[in-house]
């Protein structure tokens, strides 16, 4: 029986259109995934696709998303009955509690399964197809689909079910089952979030993860590609034993259901009773009323107060429908589950909270609510133009006297109030966790300019489109698909040749939001995008009106014939103007965007870069002089986004040969030359599409000869543009740098296309490698292209109510004609790659020991300019005093708009930071201070970057990167105190260990690492300077740093290598243990593992306690590909014993017994100790200096 | 005055609905009688404006109702054979909807038609109920009051009293008689008691051709002394039917009476019967059937 009564649900199930939509979703969504575009990056870097590692996640995924399909598959065993009214026929027949009920819960969890199923076929399916990525497949592995399938989506399938199951008998109700499964997600998120930063729980949050997602993803974090791809499952045994623990709980559940389920009518709660009440099979008297006689009612009138009363009292109709529907609300509650995290923890570029400013949460709102929106207009476009014939009131309707269009705008008038109300919803949620989090005004007029306006008119575009497709669809349901087929390609269309705005519709060109520049200067591409759209909406509105099937004939045919009756003056006369609209909006857009500027695909921009290579690389090494002297003239007109360049460079030949060529070339495709005046020098070759001339000069420079190059350029935004939009210049804030205003001299690899694969696209060469150590003549070459040496004059206009900003002391400023004009001159050198700015800002400035410090910043953002002020004075004391004299009289914080950069960046005697800096919210006690780390980082360049410039090679990236982050600590130290650098160690050592994973290049020691390799140069740098001062003082590793810039200072070829740092730094190290460590830390992948088990405290007679912490300790060498070897361990770690556990919340310096530095080799080995007090917690490197992929386990607590 | 001239509909799969139908139709209440399936829906849907016939024309007065049905839609009230509700809406507001709908601007002038008509169809009571729960009478009733909005000069019910009890169909009928003393009503039914009770003229649908047309009692009339009637057994049923122009055969305390029509006496213990319309409207059915 109940086999039967299972399979008949099964049956059931599969052929209810649901189950077909969901498995073809997820089937087509797991096939595209693997064989055309990789939606979820899940493994990162080198991994590949279909490494087990991937495939499990990809199933950790679906299994989440099933949790939403499953409400509706399991709900519906259980409502189906009440709201068919089938229930007591069902009920009455012999048929037990036993077999109603888990007879039906084991065909829809069987529909379940299969529905998962199918995401493990596509994406099975898909890794053999000859189109996929075969770089990115490599051999199939059973174990990825068994383990994916078998111990995450199945079991995930069955939990999810089962807690439904009870759901959905506790509430009967879908919605009901839906907001519930809502919820858990919601605390599965929650929770998991909260014990992560818990890590003593680990095995407990393990066993707390209902789906395994959560712990999976902490238990893989650390794989490196070369395991996964090896087919390596980071599956533990405790893992393994939560799946059959949650396996127990279900069926648990669903025994509880079974004494819950009840077989007969439940009793109605008050609730149910007084909608029975209102709804039920009322009775009316129906013997005749007293009234026989026949009274006059009023005359209908048709003029246009009534067409208007007609059209109100429908949009109200239609919007009341929805906003009542349960739909709705659900789709609302989702929306808020998944915005409302995304907002409580708004984070930056460094993982920090941020102040709920409007610009930053109006993204994460879209986000969010972007996809709700579309979904809401899709479907709902189905419900209003089909419910009239659905509910069956058509004919009462259609037979009204109502015009044509009164019938279909209102529709569409009261779809857009819905979506308008939902819009208004995600703004509410913005504006409550704004309120709640403080701190911020709060504008409605900005989520209005940004959010609402935008949005709304985006999502009433779809919500056109939608009535549009249902009114000419034969049914509902082809609607709907095509609907969705309509959605995919909008999302992806543009990554196959759709990438222009103009071919789909609806698609409009993104706006950066920004406080400081607000709309910046895409806002208008975006409006006329826009109106564009809407007058062709508006030509299917009058298409729909035209075809709208009133009446009770559905065929097309017919009603194409009836166009013509249709057509009226006032039709023809709203076509024409739509029609115009679209034309003269289209021809406007086309004339803007293709015509007056460039629009590039991002195929289009490789191709530049490829061709650029291929015409000009081959001069990179041709020897050029060097810039020893700029002036500029720099005219901004921030309104007209446009700036004049007038400049001179005073050229030296610095090389020992004379040079017969001059290359003068702009790399930035936004910059035009004006005029290049290089005296007695002839223009050889003049490439004008890529700004690239040649000039021979008449006699070759001698060595030491100077020569003076007059230049004139001009940067320019005319009209709008769909893509690449001017960022650096707008009406509000003004950032360029160099590069952006200037020519360079000489051809350089900067810039050039790096991914190996696009380089074999465009038929270019492999690239060169960086230039290896043990390349001397590298370290002859220019670091960056032409970024010598040199000293500046730069002269700024700007609008009168701007500050201009620029390197150098500002002797002079004037007002005249209405502009402002600044003159700053740069007499101590810095690099020919400097940055100027200009804006509205406030400023804050203090002099200290003869060096002026001010902070430029919007108005509004001036919450963490105190914290600035404080690292800056700190920073320029500590770093002056340790490694050398700072060479300006001046600093500068600038404040520049978010989508500029999201980080800070270090030019001459001036920081950009972003407003992203500007907005962390350090009010929470347990935040890393970012503000102070990034300022002392950004302020550390003027030594290691603007005083020594390491060659352009391997290795180069530790001589700036690792070398900032190096002193912003011990600045951080001074300033904060141990205690707050220890989670900035915690977070350097995620960025590393993950960083490893994602890698594409193959890892190098630090002293080797590529420029781009941001996880070596500033995680691992970070921790590999901060454990050596720990070890040899940082008083030694200071010593070494002021011997390398004095040796360096201002120095031209030959530059330093990472070499010669480490040379300075080994002079420092005494003890053999040292220089091992250096060897370790430097010049080798090294990895630890260090693990405490059980320390034991002992009382002695004496009172005082015998404690033993018996210790593992490994050591592992890793080659690039991070595959591991063991090495004898030797080394001096610290073992410590605690009061608390080390490095956790209150912990502080007096939770400290005793800490000290061990010998501790490879194995096993107990350390004893004898101490007055009786430790709680004892550890190996309890402060996790080591690198270690499992820091968890160094401490632990003490036993008797 | 309503005029019907060769109105014919073909759906798309080919049924042909309606079959040349010409009707003139001066005012009253008008009975259009026809079994399931004759076409009946089509053509009140086809007056209605709701469907554009395949060929013919429809003139309603002045108007031209298939060149503009906007005109025809301005005094015309319409209740379907099976309509549904918008859920969540008490009677009362889908009734002030329904009155914007039709014309009636004015918050005054809705207030006091739509509580007329709440009144006048006994339905002020239950005027706060969802519709959704109404019972098949109110629901009815609901419909009648929403068609007579704005004093319409067509009004087309098809098929009112299906699915009605005695009581409730009684009131119904009683409602469409007030009506249609002012007014041309068009009562499409299977029922010919409807037609009967009210209906000054009538006209009889099969196979989407008008099979009769008059006014019932001169179509009695025609048919005195036509109609024979007989009580048999039921075993002898079969033998009957080949043998006589059956018309209709009922049960009667047990046994199967007859009606057949033959210009003679059939003899064979035959009586002749004072024909009423339900015989015409049987004996033309018989007609038609044979007659395809």
């Amino acid at each position: 029986m109940l086999g039967k009564i299972a399979a008949f649900e099964f049956r059931y199930q599969i052929k209810s259109p649901l189950f077909g939509a969901a498995a073809a979703l997820f089937f087509l969504g797991a096939f595209a995934d693997m064989a055309v575009a990789k939606i979820l990056t899940v493994g990162g870097g080198n991994v590949l696709f279909n490494s087990p590692h991937v495939v499990i996640v990809s199933h950790l995924l679906v299994s989440v998303l099933f949790l939403f399909l499953g409400a509706a598959f399991v709900s519906n065993v259980i409502v189906r009955d009440d709201q068919t009214g089938f229930g007591p026929i069902v009920r009455s027949t012999r048929i037990t509690k036993l077999d109603y009920l888990f007879g039906r819960f084991l065909g829809a969890f069987a529909a379940g399964a299969l529905v998962m199923a199918a995401a493990t076929f596509g994406a099975w399916l898909g890794t053999l197809m000859p189109f996929a990525n075969q770089e990115m497949l490599g051999p199939n592995r059973l174990s990825g689909f068994a383990y994916g399938y078998g111990l995450f989506a199945l079991p995930n399938a069955l939990i999810i079910s089962a807690i439904l199951f009870a759901l959905a008998t506790a509430t009967r109700s879908t919605a009901g089952t839906f907001i519930g499964g809502v919820g858990l997600l919601v605390l599965y998120f929650f929770s998991q979030a909260v014990m992560k930063s818990q890590p003593h729980l680990l095995g407990f949050s393990v066993f707390a993860d209902p789906f395994g997602m959560a712990t999976y993803m902490a238990s893989s974090k650390y794989y490196t590609a070369a395991e996964l791809n090896a087919g390596q499952v980071p599956v533990t045994d405790l893992m393994l034993q939560s799946r059959l623990l949650w396996v127990g709980v279900s069926v648990a559940l669903l025994a509880l259901t079974y004494r819950l389920f009840r077989f007969s009518e439940r009793g109605m709660s008050r609730r149910q009773r007084r909608k029975l009440w209102r709804e039920q099979a009322v009775t009316a008297p129906s013997t005749a009323g007293a009234s026989t006689q026949f009274l006059r009612l009023a005359e209908p009138r048709f003029d246009g107060r009534t067409a208007f009363k007609q059209f109100v009292a429908r949009a109200g109709m239609e919007a009341r429908y929805i906003l009542k529907s349960p739909v709705f609300l659900i789709l609302l509650i989702i929306a808020f589950a998944f915005t409302l995290p995304g907002l409580l923890t708004a984070s930056g570029v460094l993982g920090v909270d941020l102040y709920p400013l409007t610009f930053i949460f109006v993204p994460i709102i879209e986000e969010s609510f972007d996809k709700i929106l579309i979904i809401i207009a899709a479907f709902y476009g189905g419900e209003l133009v089909w419910r009239e014939r659905e509910r069956k009131i058509h004919e009462i309707v259609d037979a009204t006297p109502l015009p044509a269009w009164a019938l279909m705008l209102p529709k569409m008038l009261g779809l857009a109030l819905v979506l308008f109300a939902t819009l208004l919803v995600g703004m509410a949620v913005g504006i409550l966790v704004q309120l709640l989090k403080g701190g911020v005004e709060i504008s409605i007029g900005d989520y209005l300019l940004w959010y609402l306006l935008p949005s709304g008119v985006d999502a009433l575009l779809i919500a056109v489109l939608a009535v549009f497709v249902q009114a000419l669809s034969l049914s509902k349901y082809a609607g709907w698909g095509i609907m969705v087929l309509y959605i995919l390609l909008l999302t992806f269309g543009p990554s196959f040749g759709l990438e222009y705005p103009l071919f789909l519709y609806g698609n409009v060109p993104a706006v950066p939001l920004s406080d400081m520049s607000g709309l910046g200067n895409s806002w208008k591409a975006a409006w006329w995008f826009r109106l564009f759209w809407a007058a062709m909406a508006a030509l299917l509105l009058v298409a729909v009106h035209l075809l709208w099937p009133r009446g009770t004939e559905q065929r097309l045919k017919p009603r194409l014939r009836q166009i013509p009756k249709r057509v009226s003056g006032r039709i023809g006369l709203v076509t024409a103007a739509a029609a115009a609209l679209f034309v003269l909006s289209g021809s406007w857009i086309v004339y803007n965007t293709v015509i007056l500027n460039d629009y590039d695909t991002s195929e289009d921009t490789q191709l530049h870069y490829a061709e650029y290579e291929k015409r000009f690389f081959r001069y990179a090494q041709l020897p050029q002089p060097l810039v020893r002297h700029v002036e500029l003239d720099v005219a901004l007109f921030p309104k007209d986004i446009r700036a004049e360049v007038r400049g001179r460079y005073r050229l030296v030949n610095e090389s020992d040969s004379p040079i017969e060529q001059v290359h003068v070339r702009l790399m930035d495709p936004d910059l035009n030359f004006v005029d290049v005046d290089l005296p007695a020098a002839r223009l050889e070759r003049n490439d004008e599409e890529f700004g690239y001339r040649i000039y021979r000069l008449d006699s070759p420079m001698q060595p030491g000869e100077a020569r003076s190059l007059a230049f004139r350029t001009r940067r320019e935004q005319v009209g709008f543009r769909a893509s690449d939009t001017e960022a650096g210049l707008s009406p509000e804030a003004t950032d360029l740098n160099s590069i952006e205003l200037t020519p360079r001299i000489g051809m350089s690899d900067v810039g050039l296309i790096e991914d190996p694969a696009t380089r074999r696209k465009y038929g270019l060469p492999q690239r060169q490698p960086l230039p290896r150590l043990d390349d001397i003549v590298a370290t002859k070459m220019l670091p960056n292209g032409d970024l010598s040496w040199t000293t500046a004059d730069v002269t700024v206009s700007t609008a009168l109510d701007q500050i201009p900003v620029a390197p150098g002391k500002r002797v002079s400023e004037r007002v005249q004609s209405g502009r402002r004009i600044a003159r700053f001159v740069s007499d101590a050198p810095i690099k020919n790659f400097f940055a100027i700015q200009s804006g509205r800002y406030a400023v804050r400035r203090q002099t200290d020991g003869g060096v002026e410090h001010t902070i430029y910043f919007h108005p509004r953002h001036h919450w963490n300019v105190d914290s600035m002020m404080t690292a800056m004075r700190a920073s320029i004391d500590y770093y002056a005093r340790a490694f050398g004299p700072y060479q300006f009289d001046q600093i500068r914080i600038v404040e520049t708009p978010a989508f500029r950069r999201d980080g800070g960046q270090a030019f001459p005697n001036t920081i950009a930071v972003g407003e992203g800096i500007f907005a962390i919210d350090l009010r929470g006690s347990d935040q890393t201070d970012m503000v102070t780390m990034l300022t002392a980082h950004e302020l550390s360049h003027q030594w290691w970057g603007q005083q020594v410039l390491g060659a352009r090679m391997q290795g180069a990236g530790l001589l700036h990167e690792s070398l900032a982050q190096y002193s912003a600590l011990m600045v951080l130290k001074r300033l904060r105190g141990e205690e707050n650098i220890r989670s900035f160690l915690q977070f350097q050592i995620d960025r590393y260990l993950t960083g490893r994973r994602t890698q594409v290049l193959e890892e190098q020691p630090l002293v080797s690492a590529g420029l781009d390799q941001d996880y070596i140069n500033y995680g691992k740098g970070a921790l590999a300077l901060y454990l050596l001062q720990e070890r040899i003082g940082e008083e030694a590793v200071n010593r070494a740093l002021r011997r390398f810039v004095e040796r360096y200072r201002f120095t031209i070829a030959p530059y330093p290598r990472s070499l010669d740092l480490i040379a300075m730094l080994r002079a420092e190290a005494k003890a053999p243990e040292d220089q091992a460590l250096i060897t370790d830390l430097f010049e080798r992948i090294t990895l630890y593992d260090l693990a405490v088990q059980q320390p034991k405290a002992v009382k002695r007679a004496d009172g005082r306690w015998d404690v033993t912490v018996p210790v593992v300790a490994k050591k592992f060498y890793a080659n690039g590909k991070g595959e591991e070897k063991e090495a004898p361990l030797g080394d001096l770690i610290e073992i410590g014993l605690f009061t608390a556990q080390p490095g956790f919340g209150a912990f502080d310096k007096k939770d400290v017994i005793r800490v000290e530095r061990q010998k501790v080799r490879s194995g096993k080995q107990v350390f004893r100790f004898v101490t007055d007090k009786k430790p709680t917690h004892a550890g190996i490197d309890p402060y996790n200096l080591y690198i270690d992929r499992n820091s968890g386990d160094n401490a632990g607590s003490v036993t008797n | 005055m309503l005029a019907l001239t060769d109105v014919s509909h073909v759906y798309g799969n080919g049924t042909r609905a309606l079959d040349h139908v010409t009707l003139a139709i001066p005012g009253g209440m008008f009975g259009l009688l026809g079994p399931n399936g004759a076409g009946k829906s089509t053509l009140m849907r086809t007056i209605a404006t709701l469907q554009t016939p395949t060929e013919g024309s429809i003139r309603f007065g002045e108007i031209d109702v298939i060149a503009e049905p906007e005109r025809l839609r301005r005094t015309l009230g319409y209740l379907p054979q099976d309509f549904g509700v918008y859920p969540r809406v008490s009677a009362y507001d889908m009734l002030d909807h329904m009155a914007v709908l039709k014309g009636i601007g004015t918050a005054a002038e809705r207030k006091q038609t739509v509580e007329t008509l709440l009144h006048q169809v006994n339905l002020w009571s239950v005027r706060k109920k969802a519709l959704a729960g109404f019972s098949g009478g109110m629901r009815q009733r609901f419909g009648i009051a929403q068609a007579l909005i704005g004093n319409p000069q067509l009004i087309i019910v098809d098929e009112p009293t299906a699915g009605l009890d005695p009581e409730e169909r009684n009131r119904f009928l009683n409602l469409l008689a007030e009506i249609g003393e002012n007014v041309l009503v068009i009562l499409s039914t299977h029922i010919v008691e409807d037609v009967a009770d009210l209906c000054p003229r009538m006209a009889v649908l099969a196979g989407g051709r008008i099979q009769l047309e008059g006014a019932p009692l001169e179509l009695i009339q025609r048919t005195r002394g036509r109609i024979w009637m007989k009580a048999i057994e039921r075993a002898e049923l079969d033998s009957y039917k080949e043998r006589y122009q059956l018309i209709s055969t009922r049960l009667f305390a047990g046994r199967t009476v007859v009606h057949v029509l033959s210009d003679t006496d059939p003899g064979n213990g035959f009586t002749a019967l004072e024909g009423d319309l339900e015989d015409v409207y049987f004996a033309t059915l018989a007609q038609s059937r044979r007659a395809a």
